[in-house]
């Protein structure tokens, strides 16, 4: 169905409606070949494995792709605005398990290119911008589709003798795949796209750019909506419409709100969560790992997996090349070179899937294992067990936890911020959530590593987790109502409304539009659905004037 | 949206899924959300059986859970037991077909079945291989939807006769 919208609204685009199409001038580049170049680069490099596992929390989000852009066209806190604007849209982006709904990454660059760098407004590039996203789809399907290819030669190369391959196969050919895949395409739709816009919006019927205009003022409303509902009960609820009246009604600044958003959040999460559940079995033993590896071979294998754990992402075996790169240092120094050596690697392509950051526990507590393994004391059987064990628990806490409570309640923050402090907010929000990711992944790692299974069984039974869940999910729901009110607000034509009345109305309205999306959303209605309806609302608000922003 | 079990009195869904993950980010971060207020059963004939303690504790409070054999989930798909939604997670066909009561049609989600040898791929993170495959297709011939949908909110890909 998105593409369904996006093939109408690129017909629409494309097809002359009158004589004077034919007489329009070459699109004028509005780029240079180096910006675009530049933001072609950023866009690689948030989808690339260059970034120490952070590019996909920082770089990948809207609101740093609008900064960068802005930055290479000259117009940072301009591009920072509109990014955050673009990331309204997507606050309720996740991608679980490596079912990514859309290429907000996309979205976020081209959007802020054909907002800085053509006649469309901010929320006209985001109409356009989240069909792209789409197409961003498509091209991490090929990815996942093509990677395969690379895990089965490691498989070969592997089993010849070759270990050294799994550097060419797990980050040199895929990078160069994603490179091609990312940078060429948005390369070029940078360097001619807004021109091609300019000339192509020159020659349509006047209405195209109003329509555009109120659909994509209506975007942030679905993804504010859409972020709600996924907490959604009437506590959650409470909270949400408690956040969006003090918002809408003081005037106090956003960092206060957040502040009083976070003492609250604190305030109002019992102690008492998690603190019933204890595991009714007995712990693991507690594995005291014989200590044979150099440290510095222990951290090439930290660093390959934090770098490289999704070097070649794909459906066949997830991350099964990036756990046998990973641990191929430490296997080389195990084992001399040979079949065992070979088998062992092997052994670590096998299918793998979890979420990376407290899923490094696992691959601490494999390192861990493989030097028992290769003393005698351990079955290779073990690992695997231990590895398919507890991938699938570590992401359901890690994934939940980190991409679906913490990144959205982060970017609230920094929206706000971004709103009232510039570029503050996107760079606060880049160095913030890149120390948590680190940290998390960091003391995951080596915790594995040294204590095993029963430190995590403790953790786990601990509940401290589910209450900082419980207490993220609150502040969430705080801030959302918070920035309903002062970054999402339906700008209402004030010549349509006596003097004064179109700003809360409009307020009341967006209000109303949220609560009303979660319902449908909690009712079962599905997204596309739901947004081809607020495609053809949004046209008609646009065109007929009633939103200032057309 | 899954497998609509729908009583006079309220209007919960079962939904079914086979998912040789069982609980994880997809399950946790996604469904159960959307799902809830709901339970999570997880339906096994896995030998030794999926650590039930550790399910428990990587699965968010609010949710009630339980690991059951197919034989003893098998009721409690029935409309009169479910009070509430309701979101059944298997780890294989065998414990699928097993779950399932005879005559049964709905809906059954095909979430994820991992690739290993002698499987083959047949959406994007569902590998299935000869008998597997076979004993799907009776099921659908049987009536049975079988559609591949990773999140809730994904369209889904409906199951071919392969």
């Amino acid at each position: 169905m998105p593409l369904a919208v996006l093939a109408l609204a690129s017909a629409t685009l494309w097809l002359p409606t009158s004589a004077t199409a034919q007489a329009v001038p070459p699109a004028p580049a509005l780029i240079s070949w180096g910006a675009a170049a530049a933001v072609g680069l950023c866009y690689f490099i948030s989808q690339s494995a260059l970034l120490a596992g952070v590019g996909y929390f920082t770089l990948y989000r809207p609101l740093v792709a609008g900064t960068l852009v802005g930055l290479i066209l000259g117009k940072p806190a301009e591009g920072a605005q509109i990014g955050a604007f673009i990331n309204l849209a997507y606050l309720g982006f996740y991608a679980p398990g490596g079912a990514l709904p859309s290429d907000i990454a996309l979205a976020g660059y081209l959007g802020t290119a054909l907002a800085l760098a053509s006649p469309l407004s901010p929320s006209a590039a985001l109409a356009l911008a989240v069909p792209a996203g789409m197409f961003g789809y498509l091209t991490y399907q090929l990815r996942m589709s093509l990677s395969v290819i690379f895990v089965r030669w490691a498989e070969r190369l592997v089993m010849r003798g070759k270990p050294r391959a799994l550097l060419w196969c797990n980050v040199v050919a895929p990078q160069l795949l994603v490179f091609v895949l990312s940078w060429l395409p948005i390369t070029l739709a940078c360097r001619w796209g807004p021109g091609w816009l300019a000339s192509s919006l020159a020659a349509l019927p006047g209405w195209i750019l109003p329509a555009l205009s109120g659909i994509g003022a209506l975007m942030p409303l679905v993804g504010l909506a859409l972020a709600l509902a996924q907490l959604w009960d009437v506590h959650k609820g409470v909270l949400f419409a408690a956040g969006f009246a003090v918002a809408a009604l003081l005037g106090w600044p956003i960092l206060l709100l957040a502040l009083i958003a976070g003492l609250l959040a604190w305030r109002l999460t019992p102690r008492t969560i998690g603190q019933a559940q204890t595991r009714a079995d007995k712990a693991a033993p507690a594995d005291t790992p014989i200590t044979t590896l150099p440290l510095a071979t222990r951290w090439r294998v930290w660093l390959n997996w934090l770098f490289f754990s999704h070097g070649s992402y794909n459906y066949e075996r997830m991350q099964g090349l990036g756990v046998a790169h990973a641990l191929s240092p430490a296997l080389a120094a195990l084992y001399p070179a040979g079949s065992n050596r070979n088998q062992a690697i092997a052994r670590h392509l096998a299918y793998f899937n979890t979420e990376p950051n407290l899923g490094a526990f696992i691959i601490g507590t494999s390192l861990a294992m493989e030097e028992r393994v290769q003393a005698g004391f351990v079955e290779p059987d073990s690992v695997h067990a231990m590895k398919t064990g507890l991938m699938g628990p570590l992401a359901a806490v890690g994934d939940t936890l980190i991409q679906g409570t913490l990144v959205p309640a982060a970017l609230l923050l920094a929206l706000g911020l971004t709103q009232s402090h510039g570029l503050w907010g996107p760079a606060l929000y880049v160095v913030g959530i890149s120390l948590v990711i680190w940290g998390v992944g960091a003391g995951a790692f080596w915790q594995g590593y040294r204590s095993g299974r029963a430190v995590l069984d403790r953790w786990l039974a601990s509940g401290v987790w589910q209450r900082v869940l419980a207490g993220l999910e609150r502040f969430a729901s705080l801030m959302l109502g918070v920035v309903l009110a002062r970054l999402a607000p339906l700008q209402l034509n004030p010549d349509m409304w006596p003097a004064g009345l179109a700003g809360p109305v409009g307020q009341a309205l967006s209000l109303l539009a949220v609560l009303g999306l979660v319902w449908l959303f909690r009712r079962g209605f599905k997204l596309p659905w739901v947004m081809t309806a607020l495609w053809l609302v949004g046209a008609l608000l646009g065109v007929t004037g009633g939103l200032a922003h057309a | 949206m899954g497998v609509m079990v729908t009583s006079e009195s309220a209007r919960a869904r079962v939904v079914i899924r086979l998912d040789d993950r069982l609980i994880h980010g997809q399950v946790v971060a996604d469904w159960l959300r959307w799902l809830a207020p709901c339970d999570i059963m997880v339906v096994s004939l896995s030998n030794p059986p999926p650590d039930a303690a550790l399910l428990r504790v990587v699965t968010p409070q609010q949710y009630d859970l339980a690991v059951l054999t197919p034989e003893a989930a098998r009721p409690l798909l029935s409309t009169q037991v479910v009070p509430h939604n309701r979101l059944v997670v298997t780890d294989s066909v065998s414990a699928l077909v097993e779950l399932l009561p005879s005559g049964w049609s709905g809906e059954v989600i095909l979430g994820a079945l991992a690739w290993r040898v002698g499987r083959e791929y047949v959406f994007e993170r569902v590998y299935l291989d000869a008998d597997e495959a076979e004993v799907l297709q009776s099921l659908a011939d049987s009536g049975v939807r079988l559609i591949y949908r990773a999140r809730y909110h994904d369209s889904g890909l409906l199951w071919r006769r392969r």
